[in-house]
């Protein structure tokens, strides 16, 4: 006889996702600032390096954002007389999704191309753009793993890369993503949704769109301020606000949570940073 | 007797990342706050908008004499100025960014009246010249203007920097540019007295290093000008020869190897 039973649903009895995360818990989250070779270090030079990098995973997902800037516009049909002009990119690599995936094309993929102008979006409302004229800040993503949620790791490694090239930023931008779904007949609202559970509530896998009743919600914030910078649901809400409002409010939550991450592993190296240049500590400006 | 530090949410020294709000911005009668480098006021409130640590440093509205004091707090130097007056105080709240790319200055812009140092590229007989911007002199004149400048620079190993302060600075750094930003120098711009009839050839040479400053903003370029005695060519190699050439008047340098005379708009050395 058939097992109609599969472990997800034995799981989701208990509240526990296919990682063994509960609902409201993030993925593991590990920053790295100033991944990369800087202007700042010694022979490098100027036209190679960058002037801020991060390195960031939420899980499996691993994303690696290069911050150049602010510096001279070439064309001058570019450039904006009264801020700087911000380029964004967004890439993947060939080994990033699992599964043999290289047909797709990073230079042509919509979706890429999407996000990035989503990316770009979010960043033009923290960067404090006015204070380089006719300058151009160009931001580079380049995704090396991809377990669902690349546009939210690519938000926050963009935060983080340009808090490491020193530009000036109004608040720092968090993301997460948040989602809900009828599994085992009981509704659960879950933050910070991985590839697999993405594909269940949005019905990519496999057989048409999803079911009435899933949502997935990714939100970027800044936190501190309580604003809500990027929020892109496609999901069919089926005549229920509430939900929506239940799956944003837990969104927010998340963000609130990656922010802390964030907020650590910056405090301490600042502090480092600061100590060396005050003489106290030796900290190698990058360890690779 | 020294005057009361402001009452910051993040105290005086620790590291802040943007957005934290560390006061609010009333003046009251002892004390009023000024947003400085790397901070920004929104409804009233003054938040930080970059990764470093907080600095505060006062410009004593009072005329009496001041001293310097030196304190340590924490790890991080800070500067203070002592007045012997109960007038109103301001505090300049700023950042000190702790990202390692400001060390070089990757985060300037060239603004108009900043005096920046560059190369000539090409001479367009007989009208203007293209010049590569290289990098910022900061200037006596121009720091004591301006509170967005990149003041973290780092002048001197202890000292923090503090652009209205009357007690005597140690002399700061060139900044850098990451690229090279281009602007022009235009025929009328070369000499104080500006004439049709001077010879861009007689003044620049392609490769010569100079000191100039930014007039405007132009379409496709800055537009720079020498006509000031302190402005003009720092460095320059004999076309004959190739020695770099020493200076004999402000319109003549020589090679000494050579002994030939080539013209220059040569710069006046500046004071230390």
């Amino acid at each position: 006889m058939a097992s109609s039973t599969r472990r997800t649903d034995i799981l989701s009895l208990i509240h526990i996702r296919s990682d063994g995360r509960r609902p409201h818990e993030i993925r593991h989250m590990s920053c790295h600032l100033g991944a990369l070779p800087s202007t700042a270090c010694g022979s490098a030079l100027p036209t190679s390096a960058c002037s801020g990098s991060a390195l960031v995973s939420m899980g499996l997902t691993q994303v690696l954002c290069v911050v150049r800037g602010p510096c001279d516009i070439g064309r001058r049909s570019d450039e904006l007389p009264d801020r700087a002009t911000l380029d964004v990119s967004m890439r993947t690599t060939p080994f990033s999704s699992p599964g043999d995936r290289r047909n797709v094309n990073p230079s042509t993929d919509r979706r890429l191309i999407e996000q990035s102008h989503l990316l770009q979006k979010v960043l033009s409302a923290s960067i404090l753009l006015h204070l380089y004229p006719k300058s151009k800040i160009s931001v580079t993503v380049m995704v090396l793993a991809d377990d669902g949620g690349r546009l939210e790791a690519a938000i926050n490694a963009a935060t983080l890369a340009l808090m490491d090239a020193g530009i000036p930023l109004k608040d720092m931008v968090c993301a997460c993503s948040a989602g809900r779904w009828n599994a085992g007949g009981s509704d659960d609202i879950v933050v910070d949704l991985n590839r697999r559970e993405i594909q269940t509530a949005t019905g990519m896998g496999g057989g048409g769109g999803g079911t009435s009743d899933t949502i997935y919600l990714p939100v970027a914030t800044m936190p501190q301020r309580g604003t809500i910078v990027l929020s892109q649901c496609e999901s069919r809400l089926s005549g229920d606000a509430d939900a929506f409002a239940q799956v944003l409010e837990a969104a927010m939550v998340g963000c609130q949570m990656v922010m802390d991450v964030m907020a650590a592993a910056v405090r301490e190296r600042g502090m480092g940073l600061w100590k060396a240049k005050e003489g106290k500590a030796n900290v190698m400006l990058n360890d690779w | 007797m020294p005057p009361s530090s402001p009452n910051l949410r993040h105290p005086i020294g620790t590291t802040v990342t943007p957005g934290d709000r560390l006061a609010l911005v009333a003046t009251t009668k002892t004390m009023t706050l000024i947003a400085g480098n790397g901070t920004y006021i929104r409804q009233g409130h003054l938040y930080a908008s970059l990764l470093g640590t907080v600095c505060a440093t006062t410009t004593a509205t009072a005329t009496a004499t001041t001293t310097t004091a030196t304190t340590a707090a924490g790890g991080a130097g800070q500067e203070e100025e002592c007045s012997s007056s109960q007038e109103n105080i301001s505090w300049i709240i700023s950042i000190q960014p702790s990202s390692h790319s400001t060390i070089v200055g990757t985060t300037t812009c060239p603004r108009v009246n900043m005096i920046i140092l560059g190369r000539i590229t090409r001479v367009i007989l007989p009208t203007h010249a293209m010049v590569d911007i290289v990098a910022i002199v900061p200037d006596e004149n121009t720091t004591s203007n301006e509170y967005q400048r990149d003041s973290s620079m780092p002048e001197a190993p202890t000292l923090q920097s503090s652009p209205s302060s009357p007690s005597p600075q140690p002399k700061p750094f060139i900044i850098p540019l990451i690229e090279p930003y281009s602007g022009i120098l235009r025929q009328q711009d070369l000499r104080p007295k500006s004439s049709l009839e001077i010879r861009i050839d007689d003044c620049y040479q392609s490769g010569d290093v100079i000191l100039a400053r930014i007039l405007a903003s132009g379409e496709r370029d800055y537009i720079l000008s020498t006509a000031e005695a302190e402005l003009g060519v720092v460095q320059a190699i004999c076309e004959k020869s190739g020695y770099r050439m020493e200076p004999v008047s402000w319109k003549e340098m020589q090679c000494p190897i050579s002994l030939v005379r080539e013209g220059r708009k040569v710069a006046k050395p500046r004071r230390r």
